[in-house]
């Protein structure tokens, strides 16, 4: 099976090419020649649309542009873009057309004119690449040199040439699996420091909790505390405590101290109710006293006074009476003799002792008087001195009250206590209520204790459960993470020696490129070094003075047209050693850029001798150099074939293409002439 | 100008000195041929479609003269039958010598003249012709490639691996999930 030759390529509507223009390729090398603008970077981009169907490095440059910036179609041309790559391949031709734009392409083939499925695969595999992935990569990496890339081969990071370099040596795998162990241990080990994390968190959780469980086990045992919500329930129920009573409720409240204000506030109901029910009482005597002691002691006097006078008076007239009354039997006095006028003297003394009866009558009622107003007074002053007694009951009370509330300890009022019974039972009821209270807060609390103790207990088994499971997982995490290092180390350390013995084979394509165009005098030798940095696998350009035994890295040490030496040396190494991912032409666009003459005379030789290998497409703007490149391609034997294209100058119809090839010199041999 | 190499013991010592240069440039597909030219004495005519190429033997305190003289030479070989190869013709002076610091300047200077001819100072010592080989690389064909790819890139690691002493098991257990979804499981 032949390699596959392309044959001519077409272009329309696709970049700088606007009207249909189509170029010959049958060759073995193809010089396309032409000022900057004139159309090559758009030949050589259609070539690199047509296998890879996008313009990655375009599109990277307008990314934050406006979408109608299609870095594919031509402005200047309606429709979609289109290139048609024929390729003959065992005798076959085949053809295969791209056409679209930034946005999306269609890719359609025909082989012998003939039209064939699944085009991107049959491209792939006409190019014995097993997808269309495996062949764009190849076609980036050694098949097609684009102008911003010559650098760029050198410029990018050290671990993206090692990666280029593994893949033509097949060593992709190696490397990626290298990475791969660094991914697995990287992943391990943020695995285990997030572990960590969580086993930190879940230590001082479970200390937490231990401490919790601990301080809420001792505050139970101890007539428990809860702290803030006991303090504003005391604050709440405080509110409405009675007789302007204040509470000041300490930090360190507890259980305790709720258990021990209820006991000391249990007598303040009980005297206030007996206070209340004294003052009631006084107020009962108060208002049931008839009359003052003085008043009935003065009616006692009164009646006494009048006794005495109708004791006095009565007795003596009736006695006088009688004694008259018997001595009227006789007629005469029985004193003087003296007749007595009996008439007169009966009516005189029976009205005498009328009166008399009278008086004794008056008498026996002054003397019951005078006994009712002495027992009034008797009741007067015993009501009197019973209500002292309750006076003094209440004081005694009163004190009891205010022993009582004094006894709380934070508990603080005036000492004033209402006088109207209804108001003390007031208090009473309120202090009971404020008790009944407390009692049921610490009761709510200290079930809430033990209930939070459990709870707390719980909590703490269940994350000390946690616990062990977590440490064991960190262990076999830990074991996981030191056996993948180790293993990362290990696929490093092997990856790197199987790279560099591969590197120590691959040497000899990039010297064969390098001394070719021997830029420096004294860093005479190019290699490439292995190695690793932070774990990824580098190749590093290196330099060496070969009689001075110095190495240097060209990036430092060279100048930029001496670096496109070194970037070309890797370039034709990869491409040159690509193995079974070889591709059958190399496309360099522009390659000459700030090379001398010597490096451009020696590449001139080298492209003569490329050519006989891989069929060679290459641009320069450079006319001088040009020319040279056109002296060494220009065949000398018979089958040998040079197309030049001269882009000159540019319209909006398009680069105006001149094509030209050079006829095969006759070369006469003169060695084993001379002597004759 | 030419001369006939009639002189036996000195064109037998140029000749010796002048083998490698033969000996690589028929490596190199070269028709070769040695001769004998007046003032430069035995040198090694080359050609191939593409190139003619005047190899001589010389010394640092004549090396311009030498070089100007071989120039002279290959320019009038080559006018002898006009053709395109004339912007192909290579003059290469080979200087048994080791080079030093003054030396490298004039082989620059030299070198960097590209008019008429291109021309190469090889200094020796050659050795097994390797180093000649190496400094007239830029006449040669390109080097046949050894193909440096592998066929079962991770059974090469996995060997790497455990001569590393790494546990089979992990081993085995990382590549397997690498073939099978391109990540490493570590057990």
């Amino acid at each position: 099976m032949s390699d596959p030759r392309l044959i001519a390529i077409e272009l329309e509507g696709f970049r700088g090419f606007v009207r249909e223009e189509r170029l010959d390729l049958d060759a073995d090398a193809i010089l396309v020649r032409g000022e900057n603008g004139s159309g090559k970077t758009s030949l050589i981009d259609g070539f690199l649309w047509l296998f890879c169907g996008r313009l990655q490095y375009l599109e990277a440059r307008v990314q934050k542009l406006r979408r109608d910036d299609d870095v594919v179609r031509s402005r200047f041309a309606a429709g979609a873009a289109r290139v048609t790559l024929e390729i003959e391949s065992d005798g076959h031709r085949f053809a295969f057309t791209r056409t679209g734009d930034q946005r999306g392409t269609t890719l359609e083939a025909t082989r012998d004119g003939r039209p064939i499925a699944a085009a991107e695969h049959a491209l792939a595999n006409l190019f014995d690449h097993p997808s269309p992935e495996s062949l764009q990569a190849a076609v980036l990496t050694w098949g097609l040199l684009r102008q911003d890339a010559v650098r760029a081969t050198l410029d990018i990071a050290g671990g993206a040439l090692h990666e280029r370099l593994a893949v033509i040596v097949g060593l992709e795998q190696v490397s990626g699996f290298a990475t791969a162990a660094s991914q697995a241990a990287r992943n391990l080990l943020t695995e285990r420091t997030a572990s960590r994390k969580a086993l930190a968190a879940l230590e001082e959780r479970h200390a937490e909790a231990v401490k919790r469980e601990r301080v809420a086990t001792e505050e139970l045992a101890a007539g428990p505390s809860t702290a803030e919500p006991l303090q504003a329930e005391l604050r709440r129920l405080a509110a409405h405590l009675p007789l302007d009573c204040r509470l000041t409720v300490p930090e360190d409240v507890t259980l305790a101290t709720v258990e021990h204000l209820g006991r000391s506030l249990r007598e303040v109901p009980t005297a206030l109710a007996t206070l209340s029910r004294r003052r009631e009482l006084w107020q009962q005597h108060v208002s049931a006293t008839p009359e003052r002691v003085d008043d009935v002691e003065q009616a006692v006097a009164t009646a006494r006074t009048r006794v005495d006078a109708a004791g006095r008076a009565g007795p003596a007239t009736v006695q006088l009476a009688r004694a008259a009354l018997e001595v009227l039997d006789g007629d005469a006095c029985p004193v003087c003799g003296q007749e007595v006028d009996e008439a007169m003297l009966t009516s005189r003394l029976e009205r005498m002792l009328g009166e008399s009866e009278q008086l004794f009558s008056a008498a026996q009622e002054a003397s019951d008087a005078l006994a009712r107003a002495t027992s009034r007074l008797s009741a007067a002053r015993e009501h009197h001195a019973a209500l002292s007694r309750l006076e003094v009951d209440i004081r005694a009370h009163e004190d009891d009250v205010r022993r009582a509330v004094a006894a709380m300890e934070g508990l603080t009022y005036d000492g004033r206590l209402p006088v109207d019974p209804a108001e003390v039972e007031s208090a009473a009821q309120a202090f009971e209520r404020f008790i009944e209270e407390l009692r049921k807060l610490w009761r709510a609390m200290s079930e809430a204790s033990s209930a939070h103790v459990a709870r707390l207990a719980g909590e703490t088994a269940a994350i000390a459960n946690e616990l062990t499971s977590a440490t064991a997982n960190l262990e076999h995490l830990q074991e996981r993470y030191d056996r993948a290092k180790m293993l990362e180390q290990a696929a490093h350390a092997a990856a790197k020696s199987i790279v560099a013995d591969a590197l120590a084979q691959l040497e000899p394509s990039f010297a064969e490129v390098f001394d070719r165009l021997d830029p420096n005098p004294a860093f005479s030798e190019l290699r490439a070094r292995q190695d690793i940095m932070r774990n990824v696998n580098q190749v590093v350009p290196v330099v060496r003075d070969t009689k001075r035994g110095l190495e240097a890295n060209p990036l430092i040490v060279f100048s930029e047209g001496q670096l496109n030496v070194v970037a070309l040396s890797y370039f034709f190494g990869m491409a040159l050693n690509a193995g079974d991912a070889m591709l059958p032409f190399l496309i360099l666009d522009d390659p000459l850029q700030a090379l001398d003459t010597i490096a451009v005379l020696g590449f001139g030789d080298l492209c003569r001798r490329i050519r006989d290998e891989r069929q060679l497409i290459v641009t320069t703007h450079d006319r001088r150099y040009a020319d040279i490149l056109v002296r060494k391609l220009s065949p000398r034997d018979d089958g040998v074939r040079l197309i030049v294209y001269d882009l000159e100058g540019w319209t909006r119809q398009g680069p105006s293409v001149q094509k030209s090839s050079p006829a095969p010199a006759q070369i006469v041999p003169l060695v084993h002439r001379q002597a004759s | 100008m030419i001369r006939s190499t009639g002189e036996p013991e000195p064109i037998a010592r140029r000749a010796g000195e002048l083998a490698p240069f033969v000996r690589v440039l028929q490596e190199g597909r070269y028709d070769v041929e040695v001769i004998d030219l007046e003032g430069l004495g035995s040198c090694v005519l080359a050609e191939t479609s593409d190139a003619l190429v005047l190899c001589v033997l010389g010394e640092w305190e004549t090396l311009e003269r030498t070089v100007s003289e071989a120039q002279a030479e290959l320019t009038h070989v080559a006018a002898r039958e006009p053709s395109p190869r004339s912007w192909d013709l290579y003059v290469v002076v080979g200087i048994p010598q080791f080079v030093d610091e003054s030396h490298e300047v004039r082989r620059e200077r030299i070198e960097h003249d590209t008019r008429y001819a291109r021309k190469f100072v090889v200094a020796g010592p050659w050795g097994d012709g390797g180093a000649l080989r190496r400094a007239l690389r830029p006449l040669l064909p390109l080097r046949s490639t050894a193909s440096v790819h592998l066929d079962d890139p991770l059974a090469t690691m996995r060997a790497a691996l455990l001569a590393r002493d790494q546990d089979q098991a992990v081993v085995d257990r990382a590549l397997s999930s690498y073939r099978a979804s391109g990540e490493v499981e570590v057990i």
